[in-house]
C-alpha cells in the first residue's frame, strides 16, 4: 500500500500472530488511514478481533502468545521492547464489545481512566464528566443520578458510558470491537452517530461482521477472512466495486455480513 | 410401615439428631462458660493483676497482654499474606506453581500450633536472641495465620471477573495501577476477613505461646522487647486449670475462659459481615 | 518511516514456572518490590519453620532413630527414648475422636444441607463457625470440670485418661467434619436431587444416591482434615489425658489402657519436659524427632485432604 507516512494511522507488515499453536493471522499487510473511520470487517472467527486488539498490545497478555512482523504507528514501532506500553494505550483506547462497568458511580466510572491516570486536574473533572457524557447522548439520561452505580445502566446506556470513559483520556486514536452488537437499535443509531462525530479529530477503527454498519460508518474499509487480508480501500470503492470475488461474496446478501 | 419408608424416617432422624447435637454442644459450651464465669467478672477482675497464684487478683494484664498479641500478630500478618496472595496471582499464571502454593497453605495451616511454638523457641527466642518476648509470640502467630489470610484474599481476588483487569489494562493502566484500583478496592473484604478470622484463632491459641511469649506472673506491661514477655489469656487459663484441686483457681478459670471465649467470638463475629456480604453480592450478579 | 527495532518474534505472556515474561516488568513497580519482598519473607518463614524439625532432628535420627519408634520406653533420666507408647496413644486418641466426630459430623453436615430451611441456613452455619472458634484451651477446661467427671462416674475410665482425651478430641473436631460435609452436600447441584425425587426416591434415598455421590470426595477431605486436626491438638489432650509416659499394653490388655492415663505425642510436647530436653543435644534431638513425625503426619493428612478437596474450600 502505498501514500505519504503522515496519513496512515498505523501500518502493518507481515503481521502473524498464533495463540498456542493456532494461527490466527497470517501475514496481514495494511495501511490503516489517519483520522478516518476504517472499519475491519470479516465472519466471526476471521481474526479481526485480534487483529483489533494488537493495535493495542492487548493480545500480548494471553496465553501461548507468538507475534511475527511489524505494526508501525506514527511512523514508530508499536511493539518496540522499550514502548512503555501503558502510555500507548492511553493515545490508543480500545472499547470492548461487552461494556464493562466498575461496580462503582456513573461518574466514578467515567473518571476511572482519568483519575488513575492523572490526565486531568481534579478541579476539571466535573467538566469533563459533563462533556463526555454530553458527548454519547447520556448526560441527559443520567444528569440526576450521576452518583448511582453504573450496574443499574441498560445494556445500551452502559456501552455509551464505556465510550465516554475511553473518550475521557482523550485518545488519538479508538479501538472498537463490535460495539452495537446486540444492543437495541436506538442505542446502536445513537452510538453510530458518535462515531462519526469522532473524525476528523481522532482515527477510529471499528470491528464488526455486519456489512450495514460498514455502510453507514466506514471511510475506509478492510475485509478480513481466516486471519488473511482479502481486500481493503475506501469504503465506497469496495463496496460497489469489490475486486476479490470473497469479497463479493461477503457483500452479497446471505453470503455471511449480516 | 414398609421398611423402606423407615430406613427413610430413621436416617433422616438421625441426621436431623447430628445436627441437633452439633448445636447443642455450641449452646451447652456457651451456657456452662457463661454460668461459671459471669459471676467472677467485674471491673475489678477484669483490670487488676493476678495474686496468689492466679487464685486472687484478676487478669488485667492478661488482656492487655492478649490484645498486644493480636494487635502485632495482626500488623505482622496481614501485609506478608497479601503479598504472598498478590504475587501468586499477578505474577504466575494458573497452573502448576499456583496450585503447589495453594497446597502449601494448606498445609501450614494443618500443622499442629505445638511445632510452631516448639520452632519459635528454639529458633526466635534462643537462636535470634530474642528471648521470651511479645514479638516472639506475634511472629510465630503470624506465620500461623498466614494461610487463613492469605487463602481469603486469594479468593477475592480469583472471584474478580477479569473484564475488570482488562478495561484497567485497555485504559493504560499499569500492572501497579491496575493492582491498586481495581484489585485492592475489590479485595478489601477477604483481607478484612481472612485477618479477623486469623487472629480470632490466634488469640486462642496456648500452645505457640506457651514457649514464646507467655508467663504466668511477674509482668505487667511490658517495657521493651527483647526479654519482655507478658502474660496472655490463654495460657493464663491453661495454667490455672491444671489447679483444678483449688476451688478458687477454678472459679477464676471460668471467668478467664469467658472473657476469651467472648474475645474469639468477637473476632470471628467480625468477620463475617464482610464475608457474607461479598457473597450475597456474587448472588446478585 | 521508522524501523521496527522489536525483535522479529514477540512471545508475550508467561515464561518458566509461570513467571510473567513482560518485559515491562523490568522496570519494576515500588509495589511489585514490596509484593516480592513480602512473599519472599514469608516463604523464608515457612521455609524455616520445616526445615527446623529437618534440621534439628536428624543427627539423632540417624543414631538412634530406630530406638524412637520402635520402643515404648520413655525415661530420659535413664536415656531412654522411645516413643511408641506416644504414638500408640496419639493413635488411640484421635481414632476414639474420628469415631465420635466421623458419624455426628457427617450426619449433621448432611441435615445442615440438605434438611434446613434455607431461611435458618446462614444462622446455623455462623453457630458451626463460632464452635469452631472456641479455643482449645476452654475446651480443656470443659474437659476437665464436666467431662472426665462424667468419664468417672460412669465408670469407663479414670478422669484423666485416654478415653477421656480421645471423647474431647471428637467434640472439638466435629464441627470440622460438620461444616466440610456440608460444603461438600451443598455444592451439589439441584437437579440431582430433583430428579432423584421425581423417580420415586425417599428424601433418604435421594440424599443417598443423588447426593452423596458427588460429595464423597469432600466428605473424605473432611474426615482427613479432622484427623490432621486430631492428631494435632495439644492443649486439651494435655490436660486431660493424663501424661503417664510408657503406658504399653501387655498380653490381652488392649482394651484396657485407653481408660487408663496416657501420654500422646502433642501432650509431651506440650510439657515442661521441651525446656529440659533443650540443654541435652540428644533430649533435644528425640524431641525434635517427635515434633517432626507429627509434622510429617499431619502434613501428609492436611496435603492428602486439599488434593481431594479441589481448589477452593474451607480451611
Amino acid at each position: 500500500m502505498t501514500g505519504p507516512v503522515e496519513s496512515v494511522a498505523f501500518r502493518i507488515q507481515g503481521l502473524k500472530i498464533s495463540y498456542g499453536g493456532a494461527t490466527v493471522l497470517h501475514g496481514l499487510d495494511l495501511d490503516i488511514p489517519r483520522n478516518q473511520v476504517t472499519v475491519i470487517l470479516g465472519p466471526s472467527g476471521s481474526g479481526k478481533t485480534t487483529l483489533l486488539r494488537t493495535l493495542n498490545r492487548l493480545d500480548e497478555d494471553r496465553q501461548g502468545f507468538k507475534r511475527h512482523g511489524c505494526v508501525l504507528f506514527d511512523g514508530e514501532d508499536l511493539f518496540d521492547p522499550d514502548q512503555d506500553v501503558n502510555r500507548l494505550r492511553e493515545r490508543i483506547g480500545l472499547v470492548f464489545q461487552k461494556p464493562i462497568m466498575f461496580p462503582a458511580s456513573i461518574e466514578s466510572n467515567v473518571l476511572f481512566g482519568v483519575r488513575h491516570l492523572g490526565t486531568s486536574p481534579r478541579s476539571e473533572w466535573p467538566e469533563i464528566v459533563h462533556r463526555m457524557l454530553s458527548r454519547v447522548a447520556l448526560f441527559d439520561e443520567v444528569k440526576d443520578r450521576l452518583g448511582d452505580s453504573a450496574l443499574h445502566l441498560s445494556q445500551g446506556q452502559q456501552q455509551r458510558l464505556s465510550i465516554a470513559r475511553a473518550l475521557a483520556i482523550d485518545p488519538e486514536v479508538l479501538l472498537l470491537d463490535e460495539p452495537t452488537a446486540s444492543l437495541d437499535p436506538r442505542s446502536a443509531g445513537i452510538i453510530g452517530d458518535l462515531i462519526q462525530g469522532l473524525t476528523p479529530e481522532k482515527t477510529v477503527i471499528l470491528v464488526t461482521h455486519r456489512v450495514s454498519q460498514a455502510e453507514g460508518l466506514g471511510q475506509f474499509l478492510a475485509l478480513v477472512e481466516r486471519g488473511r487480508l482479502v481486500e481493503s480501500g475506501p469504503a465506497s470503492q469496495v463496496l460497489d466495486n469489490p475486486a476479490d470475488p470473497v469479497t463479493r461474496r461477503f457483500l452479497s446478501p446471505g453470503g455471511g455480513g449480516a | 410401615m414398609t421398611p423402606r419408608r423407615i430406613c427413610d424416617r430413621a436416617f433422616l432422624a438421625a441426621c436431623l439428631a447430628g445436627q441437633f447435637f452439633s448445636m447443642t454442644l455450641l449452646l451447652g459450651i456457651l451456657a456452662i462458660v457463661v454460668a461459671k464465669g459471669i459471676g467472677v467478672i467485674d471491673w475489678t477482675f477484669l483490670t487488676s493483676p493476678p495474686a496468689g497464684g492466679g487464685r486472687s487478683g484478676g487478669i488485667g494484664p492478661a488482656i492487655l497482654g492478649t490484645l498486644l498479641l493480636v494487635v502485632t500478630t495482626g500488623i505482622l500478618a496481614a501485609p506478608l499474606a497479601l503479598g504472598l496472595a498478590l504475587v501468586r496471582t499477578e505474577y504466575f499464571q494458573p497452573g502448576r506453581v499456583r496450585s503447589f502454593f495453594e497446597l502449601v497453605l494448606y498445609t501450614i495451616n494443618g500443622v499442629p500450633s505445638i511445632l510452631f511454638g516448639l520452632f519459635g523457641y528454639e529458633v526466635i527466642v534462643n537462636r535470634m536472641g530474642l528471648g521470651k518476648s511479645w514479638l516472639a509470640g506475634g511472629l510465630v502467630l503470624a506465620v500461623m495465620i498466614l494461610p487463613t489470610i492469605a487463602v481469603s484474599i486469594h479468593e477475592q481476588i480469583e472471584a474478580l471477573p477479569p473484564s475488570y483487569r482488562d478495561q484497567a489494562r485497555a485504559l493504560g493502566l499499569n500492572r501497579a495501577k491496575v493492582i491498586w484500583s481495581v484489585v485492592l478496592p475489590q479485595t478489601l473484604p477477604g483481607i478484612l476477613t481472612g485477618t479477623l478470622l486469623g487472629l480470632g484463632r490466634a488469640s486462642g491459641e496456648t500452645a505457640p505461646i506457651m514457649m514464646t511469649a507467655a508467663v504466668f506472673t511477674g509482668v505487667h506491661v511490658p517495657t521493651g522487647i527483647r526479654d519482655n514477655p507478658v502474660l496472655a489469656l490463654p495460657y493464663h487459663l491453661f495454667v490455672l486449670a491444671q489447679d483444678s484441686h483449688d476451688p478458687a483457681s477454678i472459679s477464676n478459670a471460668w471467668g478467664t475462659a469467658l472473657v476469651l471465649l467472648g474475645m474469639a467470638f468477637l473476632l470471628t463475629l467480625a468477620s463475617l459481615p464482610f464475608r457474607v456480604g461479598w457473597r450475597r453480592e456474587e448472588e446478585a450478579r | 518511516m521508522g524501523t521496527s527495532r522489536s525483535p522479529d518474534e514477540t512471545r508475550a505472556g508467561y515464561g518458566p514456572f509461570g513467571l510473567s515474561r513482560d518485559p515491562r516488568l523490568r522496570h519494576l513497580s515500588t509495589t511489585a518490590i514490596a509484593a516480592w519482598l513480602l512473599s519472599l519473607v514469608a516463604c523464608g518463614f515457612i521455609v524455616a519453620l520445616l526445615g527446623f524439625f529437618l534440621v534439628e532432628s536428624e543427627p539423632f535420627l540417624r543414631s538412634r532413630g530406630v530406638e524412637l519408634i520402635g520402643s515404648p520406653y520413655w525415661s530420659y533420666r535413664h536415656d531412654r527414648l522411645g516413643g511408641l507408647s506416644m504414638i500408640l496413644g496419639t493413635l488411640i486418641v484421635s481414632m476414639i475422636g474420628i469415631s465420635i466426630a466421623g458419624p455426628i459430623g457427617i450426619l449433621g453436615g448432611i441435615g445442615l444441607s440438605e434438611l434446613t430451611r434455607p431461611a435458618l441456613r446462614p444462622w446455623l452455619k455462623i453457630m458451626v463457625e463460632l464452635l469452631a472458634g472456641v479455643p482449645s484451651v476452654v475446651y480443656g477446661l470443659l474437659g476437665i470440670l464436666v467431662l472426665s467427671e462424667f468419664v468417672d462416674f460412669t465408670g469407663l475410665g479414670s478422669r484423666d485418661s485416654l478415653l477421656t482425651a480421645g471423647l474431647l478430641l471428637g467434640i472439638m473436631v466435629i464441627p470440622t467434619v460438620f461444616t466440610l460435609t456440608d460444603d461438600a452436600c451443598h455444592a451439589v447441584a439441584q437437579s440431582y436431587r430433583d430428579v432423584a425425587r421425581a423417580l420415586g426416591l425417599t428424601r433418604t434415598e435421594s440424599i443417598l444416591f443423588g447426593v452423596l455421590p458427588s460429595c464423597r470426595r469432600g466428605i473424605a477431605a473432611a474426615l482427613l482434615l479432622a484427623l490432621g486436626r486430631a492428631l494435632g491438638e495439644t492443649i486439651a489432650v494435655f490436660l486431660v489425658v493424663g501424661r503417664s509416659d510408657n503406658q504399653w499394653p501387655g498380653t490381652g490388655e488392649w482394651l484396657e489402657i485407653i481408660g487408663r492415663s496416657g501420654q500422646t505425642l502433642t501432650s509431651k510436647l506440650g510439657s515442661t519436659e521441651v525446656f529440659i530436653a533443650y540443654s541435652d543435644p540428644q533430649h533435644w534431638g528425640a524431641v525434635v524427632s517427635l515434633g517432626l513425625i507429627l509434622l510429617l503426619t499431619t502434613a501428609l493428612l492436611t496435603a492428602l485432604g486439599k488434593v481431594l478437596m479441589g481448589t477452593g474450600g474451607k480451611m
